[in-house]
């Protein structure tokens, strides 16, 4: 097939990885001894170099390494792809627009000042970070193309305006046919929401710019760019604009993954109600440098506070579907939690974390949790590294 | 029969009202007072001991009477019952042919919207036209309204006979019933599913996939977008090949 979670589904089955939920040793049928075998020492690269093994086309520009990775996220999309240098080649746009009146002299001013726009139903859209100042600047709130992880059901002009960001973003493949994975988040565990229609729109997006598109389990994109020490076992989570995606992983085989339907616009609403501004602006409050641990006057307090809440939230919402599963593994040994995403990146993430992971009778062994190394682009590079893997 | 004898009533009538200033006129400076539950309680025991008295006294003969009048008046309250649970049976025998006869008529009408369903599948499977994939549901199934009646009928024979039968024959009644509603339901609820059935993922990818054949203005090919450089994915790369040649 191809497809990591067909891979990982067809290989978890056949290694039969079936665990209590209560963790009883007795009833694990983990092969440790066949994971054991499985040295780090001997498959990590020996250098940070390229991997000669994918195929390398030239451009005109620079050669590309063939494999494209996006990180389709609620409040950013990310595309990454590998130059023949082995760097990770990254473009970011924030998945936010705002309609302003349309004009020759407007048109003129915003691509002197390196403004995107695109002009739908007669309405100048102005796209990405500068949709987000303007709406900051007036005080209104940026229109969403997706809403709690995927596509919005609300914005009519959505579909459009995610095609031409795509394009811009990915640009077209160098070869046709060359695959690209792209996040989608999993079934979410507190909401009744399907993600079927999400997958398939972008799907069908990407296939419409030439890609063979391949879905990939955000939660499970973070476990291969952030664990691969770690043998690619322990549990990922993206903290993202409109969920908490989770994923645990053994092997780089996802045991379980789920998410919740509360992330960082859910904070963004709740400040906004709070302080009586716009949930745009309550963003913006958000980004500027706030530190979780030591939060200064009434409006980082209120940051703080929701920013427990839901950490707390999604934590016993982990704990509780992890002892409710019955295809939970039982680790030989304790295991990293890495936190990746927008939502994870202010200051004090990883302490509040920690504090309220203490609090609760987590019913896996622990040893760390951290951050990811590019927390915003770790979806991204995850993606890219399934799509690379697969491009021999 | 005698007409019951309404005693809190009686009692009402004797009463008189007499002003507090009244009494004292009359030089009463304490009164005793006996409220009206116990003036009941006084009379019931008063008349439970009368009747109790008379009872023992009775002849043989007037007993004998007592009991035959007592057995016709039974035995007439029964036939009186069991005229209603009659008429009420067939009632609800009738209501069960009907709705028989919805769920034969249902089964056909379900039979007919799947062999339009595959006709409809063929069809698209032949024809590379994304669209097509919403099954039209038969214009003349209304699901939700046949739904409403046997809800409606299960409702009236979970609550109206428990009053005037609790026999075995109306459990089957009951049963009867619901087995019938749950079949029409499920029909009605599998053809529900199917009509609002989402689209495949596949199909979901062909439509958006295509094409657009207006071209919509924007700058986006004229404005850099935001660009960055991180760390290289080798090593987790070059890791992860190893682990899935060593699964294989």
């Amino acid at each position: 097939m191809g497809d990591f979670a067909d891979y990982a589904r067809k290989d978890f089955d056949k290694k039969n990885v079936v665990a209590s939920a209560n963790n009883e040793e007795a009833d694990v049928q983990f092969n440790v001894e066949d994971a054991k075998a499985f040295s780090a020492e001997e498959t990590v690269a020996t250098t940070a170099g390229t991997d000669t093994s994918a195929p390398v086309v030239t451009t005109s520009s620079t050669p590309v390494t063939l494999g494209r990775g996006l990180d389709v996220g609620t409040a950013n999309l990310v595309s990454s792809f590998q130059d023949n240098s082995g760097n990770v080649n990254l473009k970011i746009q924030r998945n936010a627009f705002i309609d302003i009146d349309c004009d020759d002299y407007t048109r003129n001013m915003l691509t002197r000042l390196g403004v995107q726009y695109v002009v739908v139903n007669g309405r100048m859209v102005v796209v990405g970070d500068p949709a987000f100042e303007l709406a900051n600047i007036f005080n209104r709130n940026t229109r969403r193309p997706m809403k709690e992880g995927m596509i919005s059901p609300d914005e009519a002009d959505a579909l459009p305006i995610e095609k031409m960001l795509l394009e811009t973003l990915l640009e077209k493949p160098k070869q046709p046919g060359e695959i690209c994975y792209y996040s989608v988040p999993a079934e979410p565990i507190d909401a009744d929401m399907n993600v079927v229609y999400h997958q398939g729109v972008f799907g069908g997006l990407l296939k419409g710019l030439g890609y063979e598109p391949k879905p990939l389990v955000e939660g499970h994109a973070v476990v291969f760019s952030e664990l691969a020490e770690d043998d690619f076992t322990g549990i990922g989570i993206s903290c993202g604009g409109g969920m908490f995606n989770v994923c645990v992983s053994y092997k780089s085989i996802p045991a379980l993954s789920f998410s919740t339907s509360r992330g960082g616009d859910w904070i963004d609403r709740n400040v906004a109600s709070v302080l009586g501004c716009s949930a745009s602006r309550a963003c913006g409050l958000k980004e500027k440098g706030i530190d979780l641990t030591n939060p200064q006057g009434r409006e980082e307090e209120a940051v703080e506070i929701y920013y427990r809440n839901l950490i707390s939230y999604t934590l016993k919402n982990i704990k509780e579907r992890f002892e409710s599963s019955s295809s939970m593994p039982s680790f030989p040994e304790p295991i990293s939690i890495v936190c990746a995403g927008g939502t994870s990146m202010i200051g004090g993430f990883t302490e509040v974390f920690q504090q309220e992971f203490e609090k609760i009778q987590f019913p896996i062994a622990v040893k760390e949790i951290r951050l990811a190394e590019d927390p915003l682009y770790s979806v991204s590079k995850g993606c890219l590294v399934a799509a690379l893997s697969e491009s021999v | 029969m005698s007409s019951a004898f309404d005693v809190p009533k009686a009692v009402d009538k004797r009463l008189s009202t007499m002003a507090v200033d009244e009494l004292a006129k009359r030089g009463m400076r304490t009164v005793k007072v006996l409220d009206k539950a116990s003036i009941m309680s006084l009379i019931d025991e008063a008349v439970e001991t009368v009747v109790a008295d008379r009872l023992a006294e009775l002849k043989a003969d007037d007993r004998e009477r007592l009991r035959e009048e007592a057995k016709t008046q039974f035995k007439k309250l029964v036939q009186e019952r069991n005229s209603r649970q009659k008429e009420q049976q067939e009632a609800y025998e009738e209501r069960i042919e009907n709705l028989r006869a919805q769920a034969v008529s249902l089964e056909e009408k379900l039979e007919e919207a799947e062999r339009q369903k595959d006709e409809i599948s063929t069809e698209v499977e032949e024809t590379p036209v994304v669209e097509t994939v919403e099954v039209p549901a038969s214009p003349s199934l209304d699901v939700d309204q046949i739904r409403d009646v046997v809800r409606e009928a299960v409702a009236e024979a979970k609550t109206e006979p428990a009053e005037v039968a609790s026999g075995s024959q109306m459990e089957d009644l009951k049963a009867s019933i619901d087995a019938l509603a749950n079949k029409v339901v499920q029909g009605a609820a599998a053809t529900s599913s199917k009509h609002v059935e989402p689209p495949s993922e596949d199909a979901l990818m062909a439509l958006f996939s295509r094409e657009g054949d207006e071209k919509v203005e924007n700058n986006l090919d004229q404005v850099e977008i935001k660009n960055a450089k991180a760390g290289g994915v080798a090593a987790n790369l070059a890791k992860l090949k190893n682990l899935q040649k060593e699964t294989e």
